[in-house]
């Protein structure tokens, strides 16, 4: 009876010991350090100090010292010492129903053990004992569970008040005396602590104790685990404000704690305060310390700060787990550029590198985990970490409800898009804020990836949530793209600034999800450890990674359901879920100003690569001006990189005259201008400056492909019986041609006009080949007579190639459609004069564009028939073996004359007949088909307006032409069957004619016919490989596939709720069977040609200077000031 | 004309046989013979294109006077120039030659610096050189005006553009790099473009310019004349047939002679 009495009333003293912190309020607001009240005694803050003040028990007499005594003792004890942390984790891992426990268990023990754990209530002084006992032992953690032996007691023996039942507790082996007295004073030792925020004033003041005790870093690596424990809230209070602590201090690794924020209610200071008086004059002023030191703003530590608000903004500390703060923190210190240090030779702060960084910063924090949990599966709970931070940001950044997001329609005429933004926007944050959630977002999706990639990312338990966020993403960009077209449009360009940037993020981390989804991580390694994580927030930073989804999603679904997902969830995620989308290209567009910065050309921006078939001569052209190779810091190569010309290749070229050259390329860049601006609006607001003749790489690409914008094959030389002019005239060639406009010339002066314009090119390619010789020769020879002659002679030529050059020409035939309109009137003279220009090097792309952009005509037709069967320019004789071009060539140098002359009596100043590359037959085809396909389109548009349901014969006639000439091109195998070419253009122009154009109907569904055979080969083939890749996968990968299969096939659900769920699980049931999980995914656009891990150093432009050198730089220009 | 090349052409014939042989070398190394199989064909029609040129050089000397008097008041001889001009471009030719036997008898065949250093052969004094020769001549056959000049120094021109623009094109081939850096299919590409368009493109021009001169030569009364002298040959007609063979003969060992090919 007595027994069942104490106990009770003990554990009413404990319930109200718990809840009285009020009086420990007001302890903590009376803090004064021991320093102060020692002062007398020089007392200096360290762990060797306090332990030898614990000695000293006459200090525990003044109650004012021994309350802050015991303050300081039990922080820098228990949270910065060996033995302190393993009471405390005790205190920390025990349950609410180990302590009822241990409270019943006095029932069994005789009264004498109860009356000394109720002597140890409220006894600071036992407490200060104790913890001295702990420092005695700061280096070695406690291992309590021997405390029940009498070797381990006898220490402890200051514990027990009563002096007769000492020897009883000591001896009995079954008694733990640690356990019991760690139990009996874990409420008050969570009195003393509790704090809410980490910028509470206990908070601080602990903070400020670390510090001066200088034990940071013992303080560290600290963490305690806690269960999910419902029952557990008074623990859970504790862990939480433990947890509070240590975390944030983890969050202040490497930073100090001024004395000026020790009262957390002053604002940090300017350091340096300026004022204008006026605009000439101006003050500045200084504020120093009272120590005459002068504070310097700390970047770090404003970072730590934003990072710590960011915490509080995203509403983590409602859903704490643990790690969760320490892991938000350690994300947001990696991924911040202003925490990040300047570049160096040896690494690139990749989205790689820097999981690697995380991983080694959490691992020891992982093993202390690991330590109190035989179970931890250390991955899934942090991944489960990352997924929560993820939730927070997208919930912060208003784009986490996909519902929300897809009820938002920017294309409706009543709505203004400005009044729709606070519905997918983010509030109260700015851009740079925005762009680091995204950044913690990209390496949390990277983390959740790598720490599961050794099974297939449809097993990944995160599978769904990254589905959702990549849907959700998918919808914020297809939002934002809207808005930017609108203003476009509208030609106001007023995008808003937070909606580009919520594009630019939100696309990054879009790609890094496809990316994963696609199961390329691996494919696109460089972009993940060979271009920082800033560098890949540019959709030109991306060099392979694209945000669209290609992978077979069935697997991905047949996954979630054999996982447990419900029929429905999986039915609402892939609802409105859109594969294979080309938002990049959009995206790219948008940002086209950074194609630059990111070693890419601004031809990359256009197409992305995705669309490999189409070719435009703008941009292609373009693409060979960049030396994109040497500027990666890796050796990755692409396949459509451009081979890079040896570095010796300099010495071959020297120094062209640069006045000429600078000539040239101005008159050449206006060309290029006039030819974009037909084109696009977008090309024309590129600031890339076009150049095509400055050109040093090879125009090869790693696929193969030879881009060489130059004469082919005999083309490039001469016609030795040809009479150039050696001076042609501007003024002729304009008037000439001007004339031919609009009369008829004669042959006289058709042949002048011809001869001119040839002489131009000629004279252009002599200088492209030869001019850095002729330089080099002028100059060795300046001293001689004959050299000065030879000299002005040179300067003479070079004034009029600068008056008159092929641009000059081709800006006379864009001018009012001369040329155009002497297709009318001298239509043989002016294909000559194509033949011609097609000569000019750097051009031909552009008249190929040109000319299949003119008007259509029979003329048109006929010449695109012509140059494709290689009958322009001067065809050889016979079959043109090599005999015949020998007999051709040879009667012409012997005879002065040509062996056929042209039926235009207008010769070709080449020799053979002209020759088109791949490429430019191609695009030839293609830009002529899918142009006529507009031409007739419009064409029957304008008849029936006039005329009603009649068809126009003008363009029923070109129809035929046009039909002719491919079943001509086909016979003589100049046209080919793929469908990478121009075959869909051909079909579409056809479509619109076969009811009404037998030869067209003919035609088409020769076409059709044609390309099915192709595809049952290609299938045929693809299917004898698929055979041996299966075969392949059954021997290697036999037992691994099929045992992730069956377990799938077993879970999958059995019984199916109604009807209409069992058609598409019976489906995904029989997809699951056969399905591999190896299945590659092969996408459009670049690929890795070569990979290779090592990493190159700096560019020498792109080091950061040593600060010695720039005090160096400084000082001298202070020298030179004096 | 082919006879004129027999000689020549064996030579090609026996060393890219011998390339052909080597078997067994690995990838990258078959890159580099590869690419050597390209590069010595350049050298050989270079070594060609100048003997051209000295041709030229001796056809323009025999058609000048002794000495002419200048506008600046003193005699130059046109004829010495050109000769002068003429043993250069012999002593390039041999310096070239014996460089490429030398090489080829130092360097392992399929040693990725082979490449390289048979490029190196031409360098760009060399190719000034040649550049400066064909000036010279533009300006004699110009001065000289001969009824054919207006097709030759466009054959001439031919020849020389196409000389430096296979020397451009081989200068920018990446050879001494890491030989990851060129793939199969750009080596394919680069291959086909010099073997099936460059290369026997440029030696047509260089073989139709070699057709016109010596037609132009055998059909030249003065030299005609001094070759009748020399060799008591009573034959009218040098034109054709065995006695064109005879005359073609003659006149590179009064050009060559002293030069050991």
């Amino acid at each position: 009876m007595t027994k069942k009495k104490a106990a009770t009333n003990y554990a009413e003293r404990q319930n109200l010991a718990s809840e009285d912190s009020s009086g420990d309020s007001v302890h903590f607001k009376d803090f004064i350090p021991l320093q102060e009240l020692l002062k007398d005694k020089n007392y200096v803050p360290s762990v060797e100090n306090l332990e030898k003040i614990l000695y000293n028990e006459t200090m525990f007499n003044d109650q004012k010292i021994c309350s802050n005594l015991l303050l300081e003792a039990l922080i820098i004890t228990l949270f910065t010492t060996i033995s302190g942390k393993s009471a405390l984790r005790l205190i920390q891992t025990s349950s609410l129903k180990e302590r009822k426990s241990w409270a019943q268990s006095f029932e069994n023990n005789s009264s004498s053990y109860a009356s000394i754990v109720l002597s140890w209530k409220d006894n600071d002084i036992l407490l200060l004992k104790f913890l001295r006992f702990l420092l005695a032992n700061k280096t070695a953690p406690l291992q309590i569970n021997r405390y029940n032996l009498p070797e381990y007691k006898l220490p402890l023996s200051f514990l027990i008040v009563s002096k007769i039942t000492i020897p009883s507790i000591l001896l009995n082996e079954t008694y733990n005396l640690l356990k019991d007295y760690l139990y009996s004073i874990t409420g008050r030792i969570e009195s003393l602590i509790s704090c809410s925020s980490t910028f509470d004033k206990p908070a601080l003041v602990v903070r400020k104790i670390l510090k001066d005790y200088n034990r940071m870093i013992e303080c560290r690596n600290f963490y305690f685990w806690y269960s999910f424990n419902a029952e557990n809230r008074v623990n859970l209070t504790f862990s939480d404000n433990i947890s509070l602590l240590m975390e944030n201090d983890e969050g202040n690794a490497g930073s100090g704690l001024d004395d000026s924020r020790f009262d957390h209610q002053k604002q940090p200071r300017e350091a340096i305060m300026g004022r204008t008086i006026n605009d000439q004059e101006q003050i500045y002023s200084f504020e120093l310390n009272q120590d005459g030191t002068l504070e310097i703003p700390n970047v770090m530590e404003h970072s730590l700060l934003r990072h710590e608000l960011l915490f509080k903004i995203l509403n983590l500390t409602t859903v704490l787990t643990p790690l969760l703060e320490l892991q938000f923190s350690t994300l947001c210190g990696l991924v911040d550029p202003l925490m990040q240090p300047t570049p160096n030779d040896k690494h690139i702060i990749s989205i790689d590198f820097l999981f690697q960084l995380f991983l080694g910063l959490m691992s020891q924090s992982i093993k202390t985990s690991q330590e109190h949990n035989d179970h931890y599966d250390w991955k899934f709970y942090m991944c489960f970490n990352m997924q929560k931070i993820i939730d927070a940001t997208m919930l912060r950044l208003n784009c986490f409800d996909f519902d929300i997001l897809n009820s938002v329609n920017n294309t409706d005429n009543a709505v203004h898009w400005k009044t729709q933004l606070h519905r997918w926007l983010p509030h109260g944050l700015n851009t740079q804020d925005l762009e680091l959630l995204y950044m913690i977002d990209i390496l949390a999706v990277y983390t959740i990836y790598k720490l599961y990639e050794k099974i297939p990312i449809q097993l990944n338990p995160f599978l769904f949530s990254l589905i959702s966020l990549w849907k959700n993403l998918s919808c914020v960009i297809l939002l934002a793209l809207e808005i930017d077209r609108i203003e476009e449009e509208n030609g106001t360009y007023e995008t808003p600034l937070m909606v580009r940037a919520t594009i630019r993020g939100a696309a990054a981390l879009r790609s890094v999800i496809a990316t994963v989804l696609n199961g390329l991580v691996k494919n696109n390694d460089h972009d993940f450890k060979h271009e920082s994580l800033n560098t890949f927030m540019s959709p030109y930073g991306r060099k392979l990674c694209h945000g669209a989804l290609y992978a077979d999603l069935r697997s991905h679904t047949a996954s979630l359901l054999a996982l447990g997902a419900s029929i429905e969830d999986v039915t609402d995620l892939f609802a409105d879920l859109q594969s294979g989308d080309r938002f990049d290209e959009d995206i790219r567009y948008m940002f086209d100003y950074e194609c630059e910065d990111y070693d890419e050309s601004f031809s990359e921006s256009d197409h992305g690569g995705l669309d490999e078939s189409v070719v435009n001569p703008t941009e292609k052209i373009a693409s060979g001006s960049n030396n994109v190779f040497f500027r990666r810091r890796c050796n990755c190569i692409f396949n459509d990189d451009k081979l890079v010309a040896e570095d010796g290749a300099n010495e071959a070229f020297g120094s062209t005259n640069s006045e000429n050259v600078e000539g040239a390329m101005h008159n050449n860049r206006n060309a290029v201008h006039n030819a974009t601006t037909a084109t696009s609006d977008h090309v024309v607001t590129s600031p890339n400056p076009l150049s095509v003749r400055s050109r040093s790489t090879f125009e090869f690409d790693y696929s193969g492909e030879d881009w060489r914008d130059v004469p082919r094959d005999f083309n490039m030389y001469y016609s030795p019986s040809y009479s150039f002019i050696h001076e042609p005239k501007l003024d002729v060639i304009f008037s000439l041609t001007l004339r031919g406009a609009t009369e008829k010339l004669n042959k006289e002066e058709s042949i002048l006009l011809v001869r001119s314009v040839a002489s131009c090119v000629r004279n252009e390619q002599d200088q492209m080949i030869l001019a850095d010789l002729e330089s080099n020769f002028s100059a060795s020879i300046n001293g001689d007579v004959e050299g000065e002659g030879n000299t002005k002679m040179s300067k003479i030529d070079n004034e009029d190639l600068r008056r008159t050059t092929p641009d000059d020409i081709y800006e006379i035939w864009s001018e009012e459609s001369a040329f155009e309109r002497m297709l009318n009137v001298n239509h043989d003279v002016a294909w000559r004069l194509m033949d011609e220009m097609l000569m000019c090097t750097g051009y031909r792309r552009i008249l190929i564009w040109f000319l299949t952009h003119l008007e259509l005509k029979h003329s048109l037709i006929y010449y695109v028939f012509e140059l494709i069967m290689g009958l322009r320019g001067k065809p050889f004789s016979g079959e043109a073996s090599d005999q015949d071009k020998k007999d051709d060539m040879i009667y012409e140098i012997l005879k002065k004359k040509q062996k056929n002359e042209d039926a235009s009596g207008l010769p070709f100043s080449r020799q053979g007949p002209i020759v088109l590359s791949d490429i430019e037959t191609k695009m030839l085809l293609q830009e002529f088909f899918m142009n006529a396909a507009i031409f007739l389109s419009s064409k029957n548009n304008e008849e029936e307006n006039e005329d009603g349901e009649k068809i126009s014969l003008y363009s029923l006639g070109l129809v035929r032409l046009i039909c002719y000439m491919v079943q001509t091109l086909i016979a003589n195998d100049k046209f080919f069957f793929t469908k990478s070419e121009c075959t869909f253009e051909l079909q579409t122009l056809l479509m619109t004619w076969i009811g009404i154009l037998p030869e067209a109907k003919d035609l088409f569904f020769k076409i059709k016919t044609r390309l099915a055979m192709e595809e049952e080969d290609s299938a045929d083939t693809m299917q004898h490989e698929g055979r041996k890749n299966s075969d392949i996968e059954k021997k290697l990968n036999a037992k691994p596939a099929s045992e992730l299969n069956l377990k799938l096939l077993n879970l999958f659900p059995s019984k199916p709720a109604n009807k209409d769920d069992s058609s598409p699980i019976n489906t995904l049931r029989s997809f699951i069977a056969d399905y591999s999980f190896d299945t590659q995914v092969n996408p459009p656009g670049r690929r890795v040609v070569f990979y290779d891990g090592k990493i190159l150093p700096l560019p020498k432009a792109d080091k950061p200077i040593p600060l010695h050198e720039y005090i160096t730089l400084a000082e001298l220009d202070v020298g030179d000031s004096e | 004309m082919s006879e004129t090349r027999e000689s020549n052409e064996s030579t090609v014939s026996s060393l890219q046989t011998k390339l052909l042989l080597n078997d067994g070398i690995s990838e990258n190394n078959k890159k580099n013979v590869i690419l050597l199989n390209q590069i010595v064909p350049f050298i050989l029609n270079t070594s060609h294109y100048m003997t051209d040129l000295m041709y030229v050089l001796y056809y323009l000397a025999q058609k000048q006077e002794d000495e002419v008097l200048n506008h600046s008041g003193t005699f130059i001889s046109h004829k010495k120039e050109l000769l002068a001009l003429k043993s250069d471009i012999c002593e390039l030719i041999y310096d070239l030659r014996t460089g490429f036997r030398l090489l080829l008898d130092s360097c392992e065949l399929d040693h990725f610096e082979t490449p390289g250093k048979c490029r190196h052969l031409i360098e760009k004094v060399l190719v000034t050189s040649i550049y400066g020769v064909n000036r010279y001549i533009f300006q004699e056959l110009n001065r000289l005006n001969v009824d054919f000049k207006d097709e030759f120094i466009l054959q001439m021109q031919n020849c020389l553009s196409g000389f430096v623009n296979l020397y451009k094109f081989l200068n920018k081939i990446p050879m001494s790099k890491q030989q990851s850096q060129m793939n199969d299919l750009q080596m394919k590409i680069l291959v086909n473009v010099l073997q099936n368009e460059l290369l026997p493109i440029w030696k047509f021009q260089l073989d139709l310019l070699n057709c016109k001169l010596f037609n132009e030569l055998s059909k030249d009364k003065g030299l005609i004349n001094i070759y009748r002298k020399a060799t008591n040959d009573s034959v009218i007609d040098v034109s054709k047939g065995e006695p064109f063979i005879r005359y073609v003969n003659w006149l590179k060992d009064q050009i060559i002679g002293e030069m050991t090919v």
